[in-house]
């Protein structure tokens, strides 16, 4: 059989529609062989669609290849191309599985919430728990920030990695850590240093919910905000923690998780074979 | 894309088997047939009331669909109904008391009123205006709250919009008369809707000394305290009450809470889960609200034992409850998971530690009615100091045989914000059960509750 009869023959894909961003996986035979990442738009099933079609190019199958699909994200509820809808916490743990079977802890910071994750040697999840209802610590709070600093949200990590001391911030609201933000500029306060200052806020914020929880090692930090390096850094000298380094895009980690269940439950129902 | 709407109907199919179960008697001595009944429930509510119909939104208060549990569609006529009665009973002459949950209401009938829990006195308000679709409702409901978030605060628990519609004179309330119980820290603020000199109308507020229970002149305080309620009450409605009055309303309420009793026990007992979770979760609120009539709800009470019965004999499980399905208890206060969504998701709910807490405990029947009432008063496990509610509802995650339990409070409330952690942490340590507890702020909102939904069923994913 060749690679291309093999792929045809055995793939399927995970769609997460998240508050900011789709993402899509698609596995064949278990690895992965293409994703997609487009920006949420208003119609969470059309998102779905499309973000789908970008991944299937990737990949170069065609759609009518998918033996399954899992849909996850806030957009799931939209969703009538899946096969099945399971919740972003799940998936976020089955996708970092995947990637580190030795992880057993897993940070999220996704565009609108943030949440730690505990998980077991399956990757099923036995313990969670979430923000509430305030965007601290969340994605949106950095693209607030990076409004403020007028640098892409991408540079963000690099700025707070240049900081030459790290600014203690009086709140964790995202307004008043943008009124914060401006007096402080006014007063000369270098950016970096801010910034700095900024992603330990969130960090000490991701804190709290580990003490709902606990934390073991190996970390992993998955999501968007995942891709800052000064939001790493923070993140594992707050917590005295080591994040084991993303060799895969961890923005994709959930859906990367809704492909690896689809993958399982396509090889349960007797859709696809076990590789 | 426009919103999906599915529009819930009861089936013409069972239509000649439903009304063979015979009618309703009401308290005020009127009747009503079973053929009646079908006929509100198909054609005039659906009019009437179109938000109850709607079967596609997130709706906590959807009917249920499990058409063939004839106790549930008279207790679905009962909840549609309720304003009509609530309007003609104070017409006339019936007093309404506004109190607060996790009370016993029998001094209230007693005295000739009809006590209101908060949550009833919103629907009530809501219903005024009829004909509104899902999302009417919940903008219906909004406007209320903001009227009480104004004179307030906007960190107020969502309760002060029953306040609010009362202090708004959308629906006639007679009397102010809550227990000061501990449940309920947000208190103040209901109680500061009304101080406002426009809002005249009277207030007996009962204190609750829950830091001296066990002290022997604690009844008696208690006690003196709900003859004061009972006086305030019989002033307005005009009738003579004896100590032998209020002894037969507690003996009539005793046979609710016994019915309510044991239809959970044979509920529990059930190797399938003979009611869903929307039909399970009703009982304890039928057994100690009584949606405005004890007597017509004590009858759904007495079918709904029967039907449930035979159901757990036969093995017959309740329409929506998947196979296998993991089982939640939930504690807290005022909010709940969506039973539907919760449904969706795999699992069934099993109980409530707040609403099961009142039918629990059976009042005394012999003696000083008043001090008997003080004593089952002061016993209400969710009442009692964290540690002690906290060991109690463990016994009942065991007794219901959960897989997990999930405790959800309503943001803005401050005491069971704090308890949460506390009562969850020792319940995991008793039981071995995993536990979770989740906030919201969309206390008696229809839309827009994916966000705690989400958290819900990720806990029933993980369980």
């Amino acid at each position: 059989m060749t690679n291309t009869e093999k792929k045809i023959g055995d793939v399927v894909a995970g769609v997460d529609v998240g508050s900011l961003a789709a993402k899509s996986v698609i596995i064949a035979d278990g690895e992965i062989i293409g994703h997609g990442l487009i920006p949420s738009g208003f119609n969470s099933e059309e998102t779905g669609k499309s973000v789908l079609q970008h991944a299937l190019n990737s990949a170069g199958v065609p759609r009518e290849a998918l033996k399954y699909i899992v849909a996850t994200g806030y957009g799931r509820i939209s969703a009538d191309y899946a096969n099945k809808t399971v919740t972003e916490i799940s998936c976020h743990a089955r996708g970092a599985n995947f990637l580190y079977p030795s992880v057993r802890t897993i940070i999220d910071i996704g565009g609108q919430d943030c949440k730690a994750i505990r998980l077991d040697s399956n990757g099923n999840v036995v313990d969670f728990a979430m923000n509430d209802k305030c965007a601290a610590g969340t994605g949106r709070f950095l693209e607030v920030m990076s409004n403020v600093f007028k640098v892409k949200l991408e540079d963000l990590g690099d700025l707070a990695l240049s900081a030459d001391s790290i600014v203690p911030m009086s709140s964790t609201c995202t307004v008043f850590v943008e009124s914060e933000t401006i007096s402080l500029i006014a007063r000369g306060e270098k950016p970096a240093n801010i910034q700095a200052g900024i992603h330990h806020a969130i960090a000490n914020r991701i804190s709290g919910l580990f003490s709902r929880v606990g934390i073991e090692s190996d970390v992993f930090f998955s999501g968007g905000v995942a891709k800052n390096k000064g939001m790493r850094q923070a993140i594992a000298e707050v917590l005295k923690v080591n994040i084991v380094e993303p060799t895969f895009d961890p923005q994709l980690t959930g859906a990367l998780g809704a492909a690896a269940i689809a993958w399982k439950n396509a090889v349960r129902e007797g859709l696809c074979q076990a590789a | 894309m426009a919103v999906k709407e599915k529009v819930f109907q009861y089936p013409e199919t069972i239509k000649a088997d439903f009304i063979q179960t015979g009618g309703l008697r009401f308290s005020d001595g009127s009747e009503v047939s079973a053929e009646e009944i079908w006929q509100f429930l198909t054609v005039e509510a659906p009019r009437r009331f179109p938000h109850a119909f709607d079967a596609s939104a997130n709706s906590i208060g959807r009917l249920s669909d499990d058409v063939h549990f004839f106790a549930g569609l008279k207790r679905a006529y009962l909840t549609l109904t309720m304003k009509d009665r609530l309007f003609k009973a104070h017409d006339n002459g019936v007093p309404i008391v506004m109190i607060q949950g996790g009370q016993t209401l029998d001094p209230y009938y007693a005295a000739g009123g009809i006590p209101l829990r908060p949550g009833y006195v919103m629907q009530w308000a809501r219903d005024v205006q009829e004909g509104l679709n899902l999302r009417q409702l919940d903008a219906a409901g909004l406007e209320i709250l903001e009227k009480g978030r104004r004179k307030i605060s906007i960190e107020a628990c969502n309760q002060v919009a029953a306040h609010a519609a009362v202090a708004n004179n959308i629906v006639p309330v007679d009397l102010i008369a809550p227990y000061l119980c501990l449940r309920c820290s947000d208190m103040s603020f209901l109680v500061e809707t009304h101080r406002y000199k426009e809002d005249q109308r009277p207030k007996y507020l009962v204190d609750f000394p829950i830091n001296q229970t066990g002290k022997h002149y604690t009844s008696d305080y208690v006690a003196e305290q709900l003859r004061g309620l009972v006086k305030e009450i019989a002033k307005l409605s005009k009738k003579e009450v004896t100590d032998e009055t209020l002894r037969r309303e507690i003996q009539r309420q005793n046979k609710a809470r016994r019915l309510a009793q044991e239809i959970i026990e044979l509920w529990w007992s059930a190797e399938q889960p003979p009611l869903n979770s929307t039909d399970f979760f009703s009982i304890p609120f039928l057994a100690n609200d009584f949606v405005g009539d004890p007597e017509a709800t004590i009858q759904v009470l007495t079918e709904t034992k029967k039907e449930v019965a035979y159901r757990v004999e036969h093995g017959i499980k309740g329409t929506g409850v998947a196979d296998k399905a993991k089982r939640v208890f939930v504690c807290g206060s005022c909010v709940g998971p969506n039973a539907t969504s919760v449904e969706r998701a795999g699992a069934v709910l099993v109980g409530r530690d707040d609403n099961f807490s009142c039918n629990s405990v059976l009042v005394k029947e012999d003696g000083d009615p008043y001090r008997n009432l003080a004593e089952a008063i002061l016993s209400f496990p969710y009442e009692l100091p964290t540690e002690q509610r906290a060991d109690w509802t463990a016994e009942m995650v065991k007794k219901s045989r959960a897989d997990g339990v999930l405790f959800m409070y309503n943001w803005g409330c401050n005491y069971q914000t704090s308890v949460g952690r506390m009562i969850s942490d020792i319940v995991k340590e008793k039981t071995g059960k995993p536990s979770t507890f989740v906030e919201v702020g969309e206390l008696g909102r229809t839309e827009a509750t994916e966000q705690s939904e989400n958290r819900v069923e990720a806990f029933i994913e993980m369980i």
